[in-house]
């Protein structure tokens, strides 16, 4: 490799490295976290016991919403799971005369409270906190927050983008990939931070390059629709042709009972050759009913479950989705390998691991621009306009989000349960956090932000467990006697983190920078270097 | 203040240069990329659908790749131009394509 083309891909490295860091930074911390989001969905609300009967739910689920909406345009409903307390059902209500009818994603917007609900474990509606629980993590992943979603997919396929650009220029500008993987210079300044850097980026490379190719791949449609606009007039045909279903059914008009759901979702499971992880009925409580089951997707390496159609009357199946074809199931299996949902715990872990060193590799590869241009700086008391803000960003950001998520973990615990719009409350008050910690970081020295602000989060993360265990609630004990293991484990985890984090602080405590130790040591020698370098 | 002014030059030269790469990896690279991903949609031996799905994955790939040559080339109009002749290639492709087969 020409030593110019290796220079050449360092620049474009840097740049797109920095250009987009600090969004992917948060997309790289929420998607770490959102492998854990059914566990986390569970964490926050602990009144929820584990479902062990799953059929008992459905059918409960089935009761509930042949009260609720008896002649429902649509039912909708996800099976409970060793991941999930519960079914959650969404309904669409059979449009008035004259009124548009609500598709499942037009008209009707957002699925509104009133028409959703989940049923428990003993096959009733629960009465838990409201939150949003991992479902935030997982949709700030990619929709971001506070801003129109299509924008956030947009600005977050950029940042893919730009992801997958430093990862590939990384490789290039990297001359000793493999000896660098086994080397960790400590306490060497820009060094120490190279070291770093590569090491977390190496030791994952093969994640890193695979996450970042598969995220772009689930956001195809929207960043890269024109191969569709090529071949087809309506571009949404190509999704049809893709993506094969049965036309939903006109309502009859004649009345008659759905059959057991239950029976259905067995026979499913049967002839689907794994569990059923969702189900849709359409004109419930009519002749003409449909029920559409799928498969779950945590035995699938394809996010496009199959599915069989079933008259929703007799019970007979009338439809069955037909084996994708080669290109699609690549598409659908590189999404399935982003989104992990087939994995098991063993492989949840590696998924998280591997997260977490991308989050770093992030992190210091950000911190890693300062480091190597402050030792070259003109002036160090004064470092240019561009230098402080992204030294400042890169505080707020790094340090300041995780002091945001550590508070919504806090509000998740100590807003009442009762409290009406409590869920909008948790979020807002991770970016209140976040954005106090956002305002330190541009007030204070980044030295005392750095450190205070990884202590805080530190000392949240391991308070939250002490305050399960002591604090009102199940405790942490209860569920683990009963063989529960996931509110010990996301315990265990956060003061796991939490030493992490506060070990960090102290070390920035400690830390003197290494010029200023030269210039101890050489007094005789006066030069500006005597005063204390910008931290 | 000769030496100064040719200093000058040479930095507005290579700012002027690094602003060509920007345009050639950036919005030229997306378009080339997206031209091409409609001229495999077009062209591939696949069902009409796979073709599609094939041309977006290829595309997706083909933006980093424009981005490295972009700052690859020896120069920022080389890489610009070159880029541009790859998406002329792939428009009249895709043209001709469509021309002939129509969409579906």
């Amino acid at each position: 490799m020409s030593k110019g083309f290796r220079q050449s891909q360092s620049t474009l490295h840097t740049w797109s490295g920095l250009l987009l860091g600090w969004v992917l930074f948060l997309v790289f911390l929420t998607g770490t976290l959102a492998f854990w989001r059914e566990g986390l969905n569970r964490y926050m609300r602990p009144e929820l016991p584990p479902v062990t009967q799953p059929m008992r739910v459905l059918a409960g689920a089935q009761r509930f919403l042949q009260a609720k909406a008896p002649d429902g345009k649509s039912w909708f409903v996800t099976l409970p799971s060793e991941r999930l307390p519960g079914a959650q059902v969404f309904w669409v209500p059979q449009p008035k005369a004259g009124e548009a009818p609500r598709g499942r994603r037009g008209g009707g917007g957002r699925r509104g409270r009133d028409t959703q609900a989940l049923i428990g474990a003993d096959g009733q509606p629960v009465h838990a906190r409201e939150t949003r629980g991992g479902e935030f993590f997982y949709r700030f992943h990619f929709d971001l927050h506070y801003m129109p979603v299509i924008w956030a997919r947009w600005l977050v396929g950029v940042a893919a983008a730009m992801m997958l650009v430093a990862i590939l220029t990384g490789i290039v500008t990297h001359k000793k990939i493999f000896r660098d993987f086994f080397t960790l210079r400590r306490g060497k300044g820009q060094r120490s931070w190279l070291d770093g850097h590569n090491a977390t980026a190496v030791l994952a490379l093969p994640f890193h390059l695979m996450i970042t190719y598969t995220g772009l791949v689930t956001l195809m449609a929207l960043l890269m629709p024109w191969a569709a606009v090529a071949n087809y007039v309506d571009p949404a045909k190509a999704n049809e042709a893709l993506f094969p279903h049965v036309e939903a059914p006109a309502r009859s008009g004649r009345p008659a009972p759905l059959a057991d759901l239950s029976r259905i979702v067995a026979d499913a499971e049967r002839r689907l050759g794994g569990p059923a992880g969702y189900l849709e009925v359409s004109e419930a409580g009519d002749a003409a009913a449909r029920v559409t089951v799928l498969r779950a997707p945590t035995t699938l390496l394809n996010t496009r479950a199959p599915s069989i159609t079933y008259d929703g009357v007799s019970g007979r199946p009338v439809w069955r989705s037909p084996a994708p074809g080669g290109a699609a199931a690549t598409a659908g299996v590189m999404i399935g390998l982003h989104a992990g949902r087939f994995a098991d715990v063993a492989l949840r872990w590696i998924y998280f691991l591997c997260g977490v060193a991308g989050t770093l590799m992030v992190a210091s590869g950000l911190v890693l621009w300062t480091v190597k241009r402050r030792e070259k700086l003109p002036d160090p008391v004064r470092p240019p306009l561009g230098f402080r803000i992204v030294e400042r960003l890169n505080v707020a950001t790094i340090a300041g989000f995780p002091l945001g998520v550590a508070a919504m973990f806090w509000a998740n615990r100590l807003l009442p349960a009762a409290m009406p719009g409590r869920a909008e409350l948790e979020v807002n008050l991770l970016f209140l956090a976040w954005a106090a910690a956002a305002l330190l970081a541009l007030l204070c020295r980044p030295a005392w932000t750095w450190r205070a602000l990884f202590a805080a989060t530190g000392v949240l993360l391991i308070a939250l467990p002490v305050f399960n265990l002591v604090g009102p609630g199940r405790g942490t004990f209860g569920p683990l006697l009963a063989g529960d293991l996931v509110p010990v484990g996301v315990d265990a985890t956060m003061v796991a983190f939490g030493a992490g984090l506060l070990a960090v602080a102290r070390r920035i405590a400690r830390h003197r920078p290494a010029e200023r130790n030269r210039t101890r040591r050489a007094p005789a020698t006066p030069s500006v270097r005597v005063l204390e370098p910008a931290e | 203040m000769i030496a100064r002014a040719t200093g000058d030059a040479a930095r507005w030269r290579r700012r002027g240069d690094n602003a060509l790469r920007f345009l050639a990896a950036v919005p030229v690279g997306y378009g080339v990329s997206s031209l091409w991903a409609m001229a495999l949609a077009r062209v591939l031996p696949m069902e009409r659908s796979e073709a599609t799905v094939t041309g977006a994955l290829v595309a997706l790939l083909l933006c980093a790749l424009a981005a490295m040559y972009a700052y690859a080339a020896r120069s920022g109009w080389r890489a610009l131009l070159t880029l541009l002749l790859c998406g002329g290639v792939a428009a009249a492709i895709t043209w001709s394509s469509i021309a002939t087969g129509g969409k579906a």
